[in-house]
């Protein structure tokens, strides 16, 4: 009974991945296929947006575009062997936000020998087999908090930092983005930088200890908005609502939210929509001979914007 | 022959004492390091710290009671779904408290209710875990381990990844609140830690399970229904990872999908720090909490001295290989070698 079931399970996934591959032999060269590949569509509204965007920019060009994704924020090698199922599937453009910067490498130089366009979005990778990286430029849109921290502080002050994960690269950026310009041309002081690493309730527990550590806090920037719930709980906690100021970084609706409820002053945005529409863009364009690949910089912006009081109505419609 | 007289005499003292010689030992840790925080941070020594090291121990402490009970159990008792248990908890309840996904103003039944839920749910991943390790016959690591995988993706399933922020007065209350001063979860820690005590050095029950991890082929001969035994403390321990849900989402005010992350780690090196053999038969809850405060008492030592994080992993590794180490040294001079 038991082998008849499987029997059928098995009969029924032949039978779709015949469809599939009919399917497949129906392409027409003239139309690029892209491929998007993503970390995870669940629990995680940013990489969402971002895989989303692709895929409908893609289309809107005229492309043919599907999203795969690898089913969770460290499934490495699933990613890899959708890369590889890709290049049997011989796409023409993979638009990709690896998982781990040097695990996808070879897969990518195989990619690029099946002459398969890679353009990497929000995370790099190691090598030079695909043609750009799109992402926000984390350092500089950090010295955005930085500046803005400034001007609120009239230039003087104790700041916190809590930071991502130790090891994270665009954790770095984003903590050193800070840290190096909000002292330059100021007497703030940074009095304590620990890692709340992205979640939520160790973000609280490195709040409540710098707090104690410092009686004298003016300012807390958070590196991310996955983490400004637990600061926010961690500064209710010690009753220093009202003297301390907090900065956030993503943009997402709940930390725009947060601005309008007077509970953050600022938090600096992020665009996944525009990364994954200019992935899309510049790697059509490429595949249609409208722009010249050796003219396609390494390293593409998709920018970033400060949220204040003043623009988040705004910036609550946008927000991802 | 006088050795083994003595050795019976002071197993009586222990058993009369309110804890044994190895939590005396994690008491000496803790002053120790208390001692150098002191010297070192001008703001360790206050009440306001203590009372932060309390809170940030108190959520690790409650799931460290359960955990000592499934590693003591032996036969290579061990649960890695506790954290992933609190994610499902702690969002279940937030769907059964808001189930149009918008905070408004919660009732004392759906309160109850909610809470209720988070622990039914616990104590049903646990049952499952019983069931698959004491009936089906799987390993420990292994069942635990597919129930860890399968309840985060059940939690981020139910939750469509997205936590839940402002809980109701009460939740918070549960994880932010004070009784005379003290934080309220570890009061809840603390009285449970009590309870699961009592329960251990005192009924049968508590004997039993002793007994199934000194040796559970002696256990089954000698009459223990070693089956129902071991489901029972699995499910018991998805129950107090349910209590552990409610306790974090209260203090942080939000149910996360991912809350619990990496605490199946933290938890099993308190109980390890604590004393509790990993071989089973031997150990127990107080030098479990102990080993959850000296974790918390570490972190906060160097948030007070803003170390570079990066250090932190590596010395809670130190410290559960040193704990290990202690207890390996100690069963061979008690066995005479």
């Amino acid at each position: 009974m038991v082998k008849k079931g499987i029997l059928i399970v098995m009969m029924v996934l032949l039978f779709c991945g015949t469809l599939a591959a009919a399917a497949q032999e129906e392409k027409s060269s003239d139309v690029p296929e892209v491929a998007v590949v993503v970390k995870t569509l669940t629990g995680d509204v940013f990489q969402l947006k971002l895989a989303e965007s692709a895929r409908d920019r893609a289309i809107e060009l005229g492309a043919n575009a599907v999203i795969y994704q690898a089913g969770g924020q460290t499934a490495v090698q699933k990613m890899v062997s959708i890369i590889e199922d890709l290049i049997v599937k011989q796409v023409d453009i993979i638009l990709i936000s690896p998982l781990d910067a040097k695990a996808v490498v070879p897969a990518f130089k195989q990619a690029k020998e099946a002459g398969i366009t890679i353009v990497c979005m929000d995370n790099y990778a190691e090598g030079d087999d695909y043609l750009t990286f799109v992402s926000t430029d984390n350092y500089a849109a950090a010295a955005m908090a930085a500046d803005y921290a400034k001007e609120v502080l009239n230039g003087s002050g104790n700041v916190l930092v809590v930071e991502g994960a130790p090891g994270s690269a665009v954790g770095d950026d984003r903590k050193n983005g800070f840290k190096e310009n909000v002292v330059k041309g100021s007497s703030i002081e940074v009095v304590g930088s620990q890692s709340g690493y992205w979640a939520n309730d160790k973000a609280m527990e490195a709040t409540e200890n710098m707090l104690q550590a410092n009686p004298d806090v003016d300012l807390i920037f958070s590196c991310s908005d996955v983490m400004v719930g637990g600061i926010l709980e961690a500064v209710k906690l010690a009753g220093r609502e009202n003297e301390i100021k907090i900065i956030s970084f993503d943009g997402s609706r709940d930390g725009v939210q947060l601005i309008l409820d007077g509970k953050i002053i600022a938090d600096v945005a992020q665009f996944p929509t525009k990364v994954g529409a200019i992935a899309a863009e510049t790697a059509i364009g490429v595949w249609n001979g409208s722009l010249n690949a050796n003219d396609v910089p390494d390293f593409i912006d998709a920018g970033a914007e400060l949220v204040t009081a003043e623009n988040a109505e705004e910036m609550l419609k946008v927000a991802f | 022959m006088n050795d083994r007289a003595n050795d019976r005499t002071s197993s009586r003292l222990r058993q009369r004492l309110p804890f044994t010689l190895s939590d005396a030992g994690i008491l000496i840790w803790i002053a120790a390091i208390g001692l150098f925080l002191s010297l070192a941070s001008p703001q360790f020594f206050a009440k306001a710290n203590f009372v932060n090291i309390l809170s940030q121990s108190a959520v690790i402490g409650i799931l460290s009671v359960g955990m000592t009970l499934v590693i003591i159990s032996g036969n290579d008792g061990i649960d890695l779904s506790v954290g992933s248990i609190v994610g499902i908890s702690s969002v279940t309840m937030a769907l059964v408290l808001f189930p149009d996904d918008a905070a408004g103003i919660v009732g004392a039944a759906d309160l109850l209710l909610a809470a209720g839920i988070a622990l039914a749910v616990g104590a049903l991943c646990g049952v499952i875990n019983g069931i698959m390790i004491a009936y089906v016959g799987l390993p420990p690591f292994i069942a635990t381990l597919a129930m860890m995988t399968a309840a985060r993706g059940v939690a981020a399933f139910v939750s469509s990844g997205r936590p839940t922020y402002g809980l109701p007065p009460a939740i918070v209350f549960l994880g932010q609140g004070r009784l005379f001063g003290i934080p309220f979860p570890v009061v809840i820690m603390v009285m449970l830690a009590l309870a699961v005590f009592v329960v251990l050095r005192v009924t049968t029950f508590g004997m039993r399970i002793y007994a199934i991890g000194g040796n559970i082929r002696t256990a089954f001969l000698s009459g223990i229904q070693v089956k129902k035994i071991q489901l029972a403390i699995y499910t018991l321990n998805g129950l107090i990872a349910g209590i552990a849900a409610i306790v974090l989402s209260g203090r942080v005010n939000q149910a996360h999908p991912e809350a619990g992350m990496t605490y199946e780690m933290y938890t099993i090196g308190a109980v390890v720090i604590g004393g509790t053999s990993l071989m089973g038969g031997k150990g127990g809850v107080i030098g479990s909490v102990f080993g959850a405060i000296l974790m918390a008492e570490v972190q906060n030592g160097i948030n007070l001295l803003d170390i570079p994080v990066a250090f932190m992993r590596p010395i809670l590794g130190i410290l559960i290989i040193t704990a290990v180490v202690i207890d390996q040294w100690q069963k061979r001079r008690n066995s005479g070698d």
